[in-house]
C-alpha cells in the first residue's frame, strides 16, 4: 500500500515580477511528501525555499502548476478558505518575523487553538503543555521584545505545532539558536513526528538537521537536483 | 481575545490613540453642548413666541390662520373653556383678539401690528408681557386702558397715566377712543416693542364690534403636552374651528428654529467629517505599520473577515474612549449652562437672540435630552467604524507573503 501524500506539488512554477524583469523563484517543481514524512529542505541563499514553502501553505499562488494538499487543489480554495485550511491543518514557522507582538508567549500559541474554537480548559492545558516542553514555562507570560531570538523561535515553533496540524512547514528554525537549544527543539519535532505523525517540512542551512532528517531535499535555481531519503 | 488585541494594539500607541480620541472626544463633547444650548435656546424662543402670539394649542374659526379677518372668529369661547377643562384641568385658557391699529398722541403716531384684546386676570398667568413691565402696571381685569411697549411710548412721548387715542377698523367700521396708557413694557425685540399692544378684551370687543367672539383661543400647558392636546380637541370641537399647534400657528417661527437647528447640524457634521477624516488616518497608520503582525496573523489561519474585523473592533474601540472623553467633558458644560446659563451676549456677541419677530435676551439656558444623546453616540462610534472600513478592507487583502517578507 502506498502512503497517503500530504503534500503533491505538479510542475509548481513561481515568477515573481519585479518592475520590467521576471525573476524566476521555482523552476518546474514536483514533489511528495507522504504522511508522517520528515524532510528537510536545503540549498543556497535565493534558491527558492522560502517560495516552495509558501506555494505549500497556501500564502502564495503559483504562477503555474498545481499544490495539493491531502487531496484538495488549493488553485480552487478562497483566500478563506485557505486560512481556514492553514488554521486546522498547517503550523508555520517563518525565517525572521513570527510572533505578534502585542501577545504574550502563552497568547501567541493560544491564539490558534482559540481560533479553532477550542474551549479555555483545554487550550490552558496544551499551551502549557507546549510551552513546557519548549523549555519556556518561566516566560509565558513575557511579550516578544521581552525574549531573545531563541526564545520567540521557540515560541514560534510552539505556537506551529500547538494544535496539531498536519504539516509544519519550518523555515530555517534553528537559525538563530545555539546548537544545544537547536538540538533540543529537532528533538521535539522529531518526537512529534513519531508520537502525532506530524509531517514536517525544514528549510535549513543547519548540517544537523539535514544529518537528523530522513531526507533531504537539495534546492538550486528554483529546482530540485537532489532527493534523498536515508534508511 | 479579538477585544484584548484591539486594546493591546491602542495602547501600545497611547499618544497616538489618545491624541485622535482627544479630537474625537471633544468634537462630540461640542456637539452635546450645542445641541443643549440649541435646544434649550429654541425652547426659550419657542416659549416668548407662544406666550405673545400663541398658546401651545390655539383655537381659531376656520381659515383665521390664513386670512387673518376678523370676521373668522370663535363665537363662543366659553364653550370651549369647558371642553379644555374637562380634558386637562391644568391648562390655561386665554381668550384673546388679535387686530391692526393706530395709536397716537400730541407728539406722534405708532401703527400697532398686535393689537391684541386680553383677559387680565387670565393673561397675567403666563404673560411674557407681564415680565418686562419698566413702568406702570399690567392691566387690570375690567380696567379702561393700553399697555403699550417702550419704543411705542418713546415715539409717542408718553408715560403711564397719559392719554392716547386708539383707532381701530373694526368688522363695524373704524372706531376711535380716548385711554389712558397704564404700562409700558421692554422686551428684547424691537418690534414688539413698537407693535405690539394690549387692551382689556371687553374694550377690545365693542371697537371691534365683536361682541362676545373672540379671533383666538389660546391653550398653555407646556411643550410635550401639545400634540396630545391639540388632537383632543380636534375630536371634540366643531369643525369650522381650526385647532393648531403653536408650530402651525407660528410658523415662521419654528421655521427659524427649525432653520438655526439645521445650521448647528451642518456646521458639526462638517467638523465630524474632518475628524472622520484622522481616525481613517490614524486607523489606516496603525494598519501600514502592522503589515508583517497582520501577515502573520493570516499565516496562522486568522480569515480575511476576521482580520477586517479586528481592525473594526480596533476603531469602535477608539470610537468608545472617545465617546467617554466627550461624555467627560460634555455632560458636566452643559450642567452648567443648564443651571446657571449661559450669557447670550458673552456666547453670540450680539444683545440678543432674535428671529421671526421674536427675540430674547439675557441668559440662554440649556437643555438635553436622552434621545438625542443617544443617537449621537451610537452616529459616533458607527462613524469610527466606518471610517475604518477601508483600512479594515487593505488589511483583510494583504497578501501574507508579501505582508511578512518584505520590509
Ligand atoms: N516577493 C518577492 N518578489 C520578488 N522576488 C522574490 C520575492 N520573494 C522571493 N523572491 C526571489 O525569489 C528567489 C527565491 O527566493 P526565496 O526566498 O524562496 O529563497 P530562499 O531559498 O528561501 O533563500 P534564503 O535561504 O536566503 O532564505 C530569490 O531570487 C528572491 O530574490
Ligand atoms: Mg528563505
Amino acid at each position: 500500500m502506498t502512503k497517503e501524500n500530504i503534500v503533491e506539488l505538479h510542475d509548481v512554477t513561481k515568477i515573481y515580477r519585479q518592475g520590467t524583469i521576471d525573476v524566476p523563484a521555482l523552476n518546474g517543481v514536483d514533489l511528495c511528501i507522504p504522511k508522517g514524512g520528515f524532510a528537510a529542505v536545503s540549498g543556497p541563499s535565493g534558491s527558492g525555499k522560502t517560495t516552495l514553502f509558501n506555494m505549500i501553505g497556501g500564502l502564495d499562488r503559483p504562477t503555474s502548476g498545481s499544490v495539493v494538499i491531502q487531496g484538495q487543489d488549493l488553485s480552487s480554495l478562497s483566500q478563506s478558505a485557505l486560512a481556514k485550511l492553514r488554521l486546522f491543518k498547517v503550523g508555520f514557522v517563518f525565517q525572521a518575523y513570527n510572533l505578534v507582538p502585542v501577545l504574550t508567549a502563552y497568547e501567541n500559541a493560544e491564539l490558534v487553538l482559540a481560533m479553532q474554537g477550542m474551549p479555555p480548559a483545554e487550550r490552558k492545558k496544551r499551551v502549557t503543555k507546549i510551552l513546557t516542553e519548549v523549555g519556556l514555562k518561566d516566560m509565558m507570560h513575557r511579550r516578544p521584545y521581552e525574549m531573545s531570538g531563541g526564545q520567540q523561535q521557540r515560541v514560534a515553533v510552539a505556537r506551529a505545532v500547538v494544535a496539531h496540524p498536519t504539516i509544519v512547514l519550518a523555515d530555517e528554525p534553528t537559525a538563530n539558536l545555539d546548537s544545544k537549544t537547536g538540538g533540543a527543539l529537532l528533538d521535539m519535532m522529531h518526537s512529534l513526528n513519531e508520537h502525532h505523525g506530524t509531517t514536517f517540512l525544514l528549510a535549513t542551512h543547519d548540517p544537523m538537521v539535514m544529518e537528523r532528517a530522513p531526507r533531504v531535499i537539495h534546492m538550486v535555481d528554483g529546482a530540485i537536483a537532489t532527493d534523498q531519503t536515508k534508511d | 481575545m479579538l477585544l484584548k488585541m484591539a486594546f493591546r494594539n491602542l495602547w501600545r500607541r497611547k499618544f497616538r490613540t489618545l491624541l485622535t480620541a482627544l479630537a474625537l472626544g471633544l468634537s462630540y463633547a461640542m456637539t452635546v453642548i450645542f445641541m443643549g444650548l440649541a435646544d434649550g435656546s429654541h425652547e426659550q424662543m419657542a416659549d416668548i413666541g407662544i406666550r405673545l402670539k400663541a398658546g401651545h394649542v390655539v383655537v381659531q374659526g376656520k381659515g383665521y390662520a390664513k386670512k387673518k379677518r376678523l370676521e373668522i372668529r370663535v363665537f363662543h369661547p366659553n364653550r370651549i373653556d369647558a371642553i379644555v377643562h374637562d380634558i386637562d384641568p391644568t391648562v390655561i385658557v386665554c381668550h384673546r383678539i388679535f387686530a391692526m391699529a393706530a395709536l397716537r398722541s400730541a407728539d406722534g403716531m405708532v401703527r400697532l401690528d398686535s393689537l391684541v384684546g386680553i383677559q387680565p386676570a387670565r393673561e397675567a398667568k403666563i404673560s411674557e408681557i407681564a415680565k418686562h413691565m419698566v413702568a406702570g402696571s399690567f392691566l387690570k381685569p375690567g380696567q379702561k386702558g393700553i399697555v403699550i411697549g417702550a419704543q411705542a411710548a418713546k415715539r409717542l412721548k408718553v408715560a403711564p397715566g397719559d392719554n392716547v387715542v386708539l383707532t381701530t377698523s373694526g368688522i363695524a367700521g373704524r372706531a376711535q377712543e380716548k385711554m389712558p396708557v397704564k404700562g409700558i413694557f421692554r422686551t428684547a425685540g424691537q418690534a414688539v416693542d413698537t407693535g405690539y399692544a394690549q387692551i382689556d378684551l371687553t374694550t377690545a370687543q365693542r371697537m371691534l364690534g365683536m361682541d362676545h367672539s373672540v379671533t383666538q383661543v389660546a391653550l398653555f400647558a407646556n411643550l410635550k403636552k401639545t400634540r396630545r392636546l391639540a388632537h383632543e380637541l380636534t375630536k371634540r370641537l366643531s369643525a369650522n374651528l381650526e385647532i393648531l399647534t403653536w408650530k402651525q400657528a407660528l410658523p415662521m417661527l419654528s421655521q427659524f428654529l427649525w432653520l438655526d437647528s439645521a445650521s448647528m447640524w451642518v456646521m458639526l457634521l462638517l467638523i465630524f467629517a474632518i475628524v472622520a477624516a484622522g481616525v481613517l488616518n490614524t486607523v489606516l497608520m496603525s494598519v501600514m505599520e502592522r503589515t508583517k503582525e497582520l501577515g502573520v496573523l493570516k499565516a496562522i489561519g486568522m480569515t480575511p473577515r476576521r482580520i477586517f474585523f479586528e481592525v473594526a473592533v480596533e476603531a469602535a474601540l477608539l470610537g468608545l474612549i472617545a465617546l467617554a472623553i466627550g461624555l467627560a467633558v460634555g455632560l458636566p458644560v452643559n450642567h452648567l449652562a443648564e443651571v446657571h446659563g449661559i450669557d447670550i451676549k458673552a456666547f453670540t456677541g450680539a444683545d440678543s437672540f432674535e428671529g421671526a419677530g421674536v427675540a430674547m435676551t439675557g441668559k440662554m439656558y440649556s437643555k438635553l435630552y436622552l434621545l438625542p444623546v443617544l443617537w449621537t453616540s451610537i452616529g459616533m462610534v458607527l462613524l469610527t467604524v466606518l471610517s475604518a472600513l477601508y483600512p479594515g478592507w487593505k488589511a483583510a487583502r494583504l497578501k501574507p507573503v508579501t505582508a511578512i517578507h518584505r520590509t
